[in-house]
């Protein structure tokens, strides 16, 4: 399926799927940042199909999906008050061990990056698709992907940093 | 076919990049070219998060597309491939919900419930909506229900 | 060897059952839609084994699994069928409970549906569960 087919086909009802995400998860940027995520990854890994049925009805099961899952994490990182790098210190075994392995620290630093700045840094970084190209998938302007992208690309640079350093 | 670059940027050059490039600004270009300086030795110890990242990113590139150039490569590219095929085994093994779609194979979780809720759709109908099913009886029934609305 | 690993995966229960080869042989065809659920649990119900699989305008397919279905319903305990629509648009639906295994219930699900000048559609489901086998089949034919 082309870029093209795939945006004729899902922006359409973009307002309606941040609807859904937006009765579930309240908070509009959440809401917002649920509906990215979930286009990046049907445009991942729906966009060699020719046809399934109706890829726009399928997308509004996904974000359901999507956010009631999304709920359950935020639910539970709440009563664990957990933060993602709460492991850093420099007494950290962690940190001894992989302080030469520097591939595994980025491994890690970006498995925990928010889902849809993970998404946005394998799309570019990675795969080498043009801020542009993600600007449409996402149907979001191209400042928005840029912030998204900038706050990633620092987040892994900081925790690099701070993991790595004595 | 890889692209030589006669001169690499300078140090300051690369700064200006850099920063760019954490801003989100660079073009694919910028990119390659920082990628270029990055893999170079003896850089000052300025540079060092960025030479990770940039060559974490290169490696994970390096997955799809590899290339044979050296003698080196083949040896990293051997090891990649078994890492690949290692990694590709296990994940077989544990791999226990999937979708095949047109012959290709989807096995994110939350897009495999979605097409297993799209099957429910898909087999039940508007006249089973309403009626309430149950299986206490060996029987068979034959119903006319008419013609249908679509 | 990576198909070896492949087929020695969780399909234990579906021993001797036919339809296991239709999930089997025609999961990656092409305009086939194919899922797998293994221990998962959706709205509170125990999807211990979910496969369905949904096939489009292939008359010869589904004359094959409309054969061993007929094959694995002389083992069924229970079997409700439902037919309707005339000569040029059918429709018809089969519903079967068989003997519990590893303390699952296991039903089958299946139906086919000729649209005149369209689509003829066949979906077949196999589930294991731990639910109640009757809640279970109303919460899947009302999922809206």
């Amino acid at each position: 399926m082309s870029q093209e087919r795939f945006k004729a086909e899902i922006l359409p009802i973009r307002d309606k799927l941040f609807h859904i995400a937006h009765k579930i998860l309240v908070e509009e940027e959440e809401a917002e940042d649920a509906v990215q995520e979930v286009l990046l990854k049907l445009w991942r890994n729906c966009n060699s199909f020719e046809k399934y049925e109706s890829l726009a009805a399928f997308a509004t099961t996904v974000i359901k999906n999507h956010c009631l899952d999304r709920l359950k994490v935020k639910c539970r990182s709440e009563l664990l008050d957990e933060t993602h790098y709460s492991r850093a210190g420099t007494d950290n075994p962690y940190l001894q061990l992989e302080r030469k392995n520097s591939e595994e620290v980025l491994k890690e630093i970006i498995e925990k990056l928010p889902e849809l700045q993970k998404a946005i840094i394998r799309m570019k970084d990675i795969e080498e698709y043009e801020v542009e190209e993600i600007a449409e998938i996402t149907g979001t302007k191209l400042e928005a992907v840029r912030m998204n992208l900038s706050r990633a690309r620092k987040k892994v640079r900081d925790e690099y940093i701070k993991l790595t350093s004595t | 076919m890889k692209l030589q670059i006669k001169h690499t940027i300078s140090y300051s050059e690369a700064d200006q990049i850099i920063e760019r490039y954490y801003e989100g600004l660079t073009t694919v270009l910028e990119e390659k070219l920082l990628r270029e300086f990055l893999s170079q030795r003896n850089l000052p110890e300025r540079f060092e998060p960025e030479k990770a990242i940039f060559g974490y990113f290169a490696n994970k590139k390096q997955k799809s597309v590899f290339s044979i150039h050296s003698f080196v490569r083949w040896a990293s590219a051997a090891v990649l491939i078994i890492t690949v095929i290692s990694v590709e085994l296990f994940s077989l093994k544990t791999e226990k919900n999937y979708a095949y779609i047109n012959g290709k194979k989807i096995t994110d979780i939350e897009l495999v419930r979605s097409f297993a809720e799209n099957s429910f759709k898909d087999i039940s109908d508007d006249a089973s909506v309403n009626e309430t099913y149950n299986l206490d009886s060996k029987e068979i029934i034959k119903q006319q229900l008419g013609a249908f609305s679509e | 060897m990576l198909s070896v690993l492949s087929c020695g995966f969780g399909l234990q229960a579906q021993n001797g059952l036919k339809i296991k080869k239709i999930f089997d042989d025609y999961a990656n065809g092409k305009g086939v839609v194919m899922v797998q659920l293994i221990n998962e649990n959706m709205d509170g119900f125990d999807f211990g084994l979910y496969k369905s699989i949904t096939i489009k305008n292939n008359p010869a397919v589904v004359e094959q699994l409309q054969k061993y279905l007929e094959e694995d319903q002389t083992q069924a305990d229970k079997v409700k069928k439902v037919e309707s629509g005339t000569g040029k648009e059918s429709k018809s639906t089969t519903f079967l409970l068989l003997p519990k295994r590893n303390n699952r219930y296991r039903l089958i699900l299946y139906k086919y549906e000729n649209i005149y000048k369209s689509d003829q559609t066949a979906i077949l489901i196999y589930i294991e569960t731990k639910s109640n086998p009757d809640n279970m089949l109303n919460f899947i034919l009302k999922k809206k």
